[in-house]
């Protein structure tokens, strides 16, 4: 080896431990950069050089290279928080609207259901006796019916405002989701254009970031092509397909008020989302609430159908046939009958056309539906029928809450194991730097003294 | 394992926020008093409130029914209690009327006396609470009785009000005059699927067309006719409480049929009721039990014994005619009406001391109820406040130990 080599040598062993001490800056640059990978330089020794003498030959070396930048990353644990992230995505879209849910029907209070229900009943018993035909006690059940319907109404149409409110984030959330599909095309475009053999690694923490923000969206199947791009689909309907993105669309059909979600051949894909916020979302809209409407209606509809039954025995003050107590027929459309709500003479609390002022034997049976089980095939009172929504409604809450803190300790602890294996610690890094910059002084110091050496040998001319 | 200055503060920061979270929640409950805020953070509490808080409901409206419902009896008390009185004095003037020798002008005082008690019976059995007449039974608004010369009406109806002071359990009210004073009365003992149906629909056997009469006493029967395929029982109801016999009908109504009532309104033996159908034998009367065509009764008759108010007046003719003859037998009778008035009183005092009984239950029930609603949804203050001051504690520590290992680093001693 001449000396020149031997300079060169220095040169090039100054010059790794440089892109060494670069990345070392790059790792404490983002030492708070979520989904960071920390990167390592791998170092090579040179090629040696063959050294053939009259005695033998031999090999010397010819010092140091930068082979690779390496990301320090485990892939399955990445597929693990992707899978986890939907899992929570869902589970926190259902708890903190189950807690609006729970807002909604206000229990228990003085101001629910419940206690209208009460209220409403104990209102006829007043009138059943010892006076019937008084008409504060009269006014007290029109007062009290009012109540009611209105209670079952407002908490009716909270619920379909509820189901509004989730369909617009539906929209949103659509939008979010194209936003990331594009991101991770434009990311997957990149990733191909840069040369095989160099490493993208910033690049596919991007990427991997991305991913997690979608797995909390919307369920996905994510498939490694041979140029480092990732295909997107969701129960087989592409969604990115190396550097293009298919978007999601959202529309209304005539059969619903509600937005459904389409592939980018338009077709409806409700039924093939199953995970993340946005089928927490879908689940929200279309079936928990569909099943307290439901409720709502099945009990507002008995009362209605029961209570004027039972009213259209008696007689009002006026000796006339009762009319409807209530008209409509499910919580959205209950009302106390107008001529009723006007006149308090028409509430039919006589079972017989003559003595109505005295006889309140029908606001008697009315008050004494609330001890009959009218619900579920008879077996609920009203009352206990409302019991029972309130109840649901608490444990399916406290239920997702439940998941919720759950899947969040494990969602934690995988971040956790990533940040551990991924993350930068500064200790490492300057300790790192603090090897890099005394093999870098000490190859300056080579370079320095083999520039003496190549000095004394000129003075020697 | 390796620690990275990301996992430090990634952990520090789920610690923190952990700690914190458990602190504001046992916060919560110690602002509150209470073991939710909503149910979803106590199911099982919350509903049991919720059931607790509807029987409280329940318990308060009984309660508020004892209060209002008391009154009445407490009048009605009061009023029979004169009545009693009343009766006591002029069964002293009676005997005396009868026993001694009077002439003619001292047993018209004696008259007069039982014609004054007759009116002040009335008036008390006429009297009001609440702007409602205590002894009309659902003749709350009509005036129950009316005399007019020697004649009392009974205007109200012959039911007993009842009010139910706790779950299930009902109170007799309000007795209706017609069993304090005594009228006829017949039920008929078939009842039809409906009062509305037309009676064509119900009955096979009748024919048509059809009529029956009614009479009280010794007045003139009133002749109703019947048309099976245009009538209904209620039909037949107004018609004969429209016609301005001394009869009031009712259609009474039990185990799902409805049945026919007659009342006379004529209070007394002279009120005496003779329903005759004319059918021969198949009409709607005979059909429902209640009288066949020779004027014989063969619904259910109130067990009728002795009117008070007749009894009275007839003591009362007779001592005006300075007549004593029979006396002793009139005696006899105000005497077993009397009993029954007696008896009606006491029943009256009972129904008061079960409403007190109530009254009682209701108040241990509402103290039960209240303590329960208070173990379920209020938070034990002690192990609340200490749980607080635990957290407090741990999250005191978090912040202590984290500040600490957020200042560690190489960097300090290079």
């Amino acid at each position: 080896m001449s000396l020149f080599s031997a300079l060169s040598l220095g040169t090039r062993s100054m010059q790794a431990q440089q892109r060494a001490m670069e990345v070392t800056g790059h790792n404490l640059a983002n030492v708070n950069t979520e989904s960071y990978s920390r990167q390592r330089v791998a170092f090579v020794s040179g090629n040696p050089q063959t050294i053939l003498t009259p005695s033998g030959s031999f090999q010397l070396g010819t010092g140091v290279d930068v082979s690779s930048v390496d990301r320090i990353h485990d892939d399955f644990l990445e597929a693990q928080i992707q899978s986890e992230a939907q899992d929570l995505g869902y589970y926190q879209t259902q708890y903190s609207n189950y807690k609006i849910l729970e807002t909604s029907f206000n229990e228990p209070s003085d101001s629910g259901i419940a206690n209208a229900l009460d209220e409403f009943w104990q209102s006829w018993k007043k009138v059943a006796a010892p006076n019937p035909g008084d008409k504060g006690a009269r006014e007290e059940v029109k007062v009290k019916a009012v109540q009611l319907t209105d209670t079952l109404k407002q908490t009716y149409n909270k619920l379909v405002d509820l189901q509004k409110n989730i369909d617009s984030a539906i929209g949103t959330k659509v939008i979010e989701i194209n936003s990331n599909l594009n991101k991770i095309a434009s990311l997957n475009n990149q990733i191909a254009n840069v040369p095989i053999d160099a490493d993208a690694n910033d690049l596919l923490d991007k990427r991997d970031q991305i991913l997690i923000d979608l797995s909390k969206q919307i369920n996905f199947t994510a498939t490694l092509q041979a140029n480092r791009t990732i295909d997107i689909s969701t129960a087989g309907i592409p969604l990115v397909v190396d550097n293009k993105a298919l978007l999601l669309s959202t529309g209304v059909t005539s059969k619903s008020l509600f937005l459904e979600i389409r592939d980018s051949s338009n077709i409806n894909i409700n039924s093939s989302i199953n995970n993340g916020e946005i089928a927490g979302l879908l689940n929200l809209r279309d079936t928990v609430i569909e099943e307290y409407k439901k409720d709502l209606n099945t009990l507002s509809s008995k009362i209605i159908s029961e209570v004027n039954e039972v009213h259209h025995q008696g007689y009002d003050l006026n000796g006339a046939k009762g009319i409807d107590f209530f008209l409509g027929d499910s919580a959205s459309n209950i009302t106390l009958h107008p001529s009723i709500k006007g006149n308090v003479t028409y509430i039919a609390a006589s079972s017989t056309k003559e003595n109505t002022n005295g006889n309140g034997e029908i606001a008697d049976k009315i008050s004494g539906l609330q001890n009959k089980s009218l619900l579920d095939n008879n077996t609920y009172t009203v009352s206990e029928f409302f019991q029972n929504i309130i109840s649901k409604q608490a444990n399916d809450s406290s239920y997702s809450k439940k998941l919720v803190e759950g899947q969040e300790t494990l969602l934690n602890g995988l971040k956790g194991r990533k940040a551990s294996t991924s993350g930068v610690s500064i200790d490492e890094e300057m300790t790192n730097l603090v090897q890099y910059e005394q093999s870098y002084n000490a190859a300056a110091k080579y370079v320095s003294t083999i520039n003496q050496v190549i000095d004394s040998l000129m003075q020697m001319i | 394992m390796r620690v990275s200055n990301s996992y430090i503060f990634f952990s520090l920061k789920n610690q923190l926020s952990s700690n914190l979270e458990n602190l504001y929640n046992s916060q919560v409950k110690v602002n509150s008093g209470k073991k939710y805020v909503l149910p979803s953070d106590d199911p099982t509490s919350a509903v049991t409130a919720l059931r607790i808080k509807h029987s409280l409901n329940l318990n308060s409206y009984y309660k508020e029914r004892q209060n209002y419902t008391k009154p009445y009896l407490q009048i009605a008390d009061t009023q029979l209690t004169t009545i009693i009185n009343t009766i006591r004095t002029v069964k002293v003037d009676l005997n005396m009327a009868s026993n001694s020798t009077n002439d003619n002008s001292q047993l018209a005082i004696v008259a007069t006396k039982i014609d004054k008690a007759i009116d002040s019976i009335v008036t008390t059995a006429n009297a009001k609470y609440n702007n409602t007449f205590l002894f009309g039974g659902y003749g709350t608004n009509t005036t129950p009785f009316v005399r007019t010369g020697d004649q009392v009406k009974y205007n109200g109806s012959g039911h007993t009000v009842q009010q139910e002071i706790n779950k299930d359990i009902f109170a007799d009210v309000m007795i209706p005059g017609s069993k304090i004073f005594e009228t006829h009365t017949v039920d008929s003992t078939i009842g039809l699927a409906s009062p509305d149906a037309k009676l064509s629909t119900m009955l096979n056997s009748v024919g048509s067309p059809y009529s029956f009469s009614i009479k009280t006493g010794s007045g003139t029967p009133a002749t109703f006719s019947v048309n099976y395929t245009t009538d209904s029982l209620q039909d037949i109801v107004t018609r004969i409480n429209n016609s301005g016999v001394d009869v009031k009908a009712n259609i009474k109504e039990a185990n799902g049929m409805a049945y026919l009532t007659l009342q006379s309104k004529i209070v007394g033996e002279s009120g005496a009721l003779t329903i005759t159908d004319d059918s021969s034998g198949n009409g709607l009367l005979k059909a429902i039990s209640l009288a066949d065509e020779n004027a014989a009764i063969t619904g259910t008759q109130s067990s009728y014994s002795n009117g008070l108010l007749d009894t009275l007046i007839a003591a009362k003719n007779k001592l005006q005619i300075g007549d004593t003859t029979g006396l002793s037998d009139l005696i006899a009778k105000i005497d077993s009406a009397n009993d029954n008035i007696l008896n009606i009183t006491a029943n009256v005092g009972y129904e008061i001391q079960r409403i007190e009984t109530a009254q009682s239950f209701s108040s241990d029930e509402e103290f039960r109820l209240k303590e329960l609603l208070s173990d379920t949804e209020g938070i034990d203050s002690i192990g609340a406040i200490t749980e607080l001051s635990t957290l407090q504690n741990a999250y005191e520590a978090a912040l202590a130990t984290s500040a600490r290992i957020m200042k560690l680093s190489l960097l300090n001693y290079i």
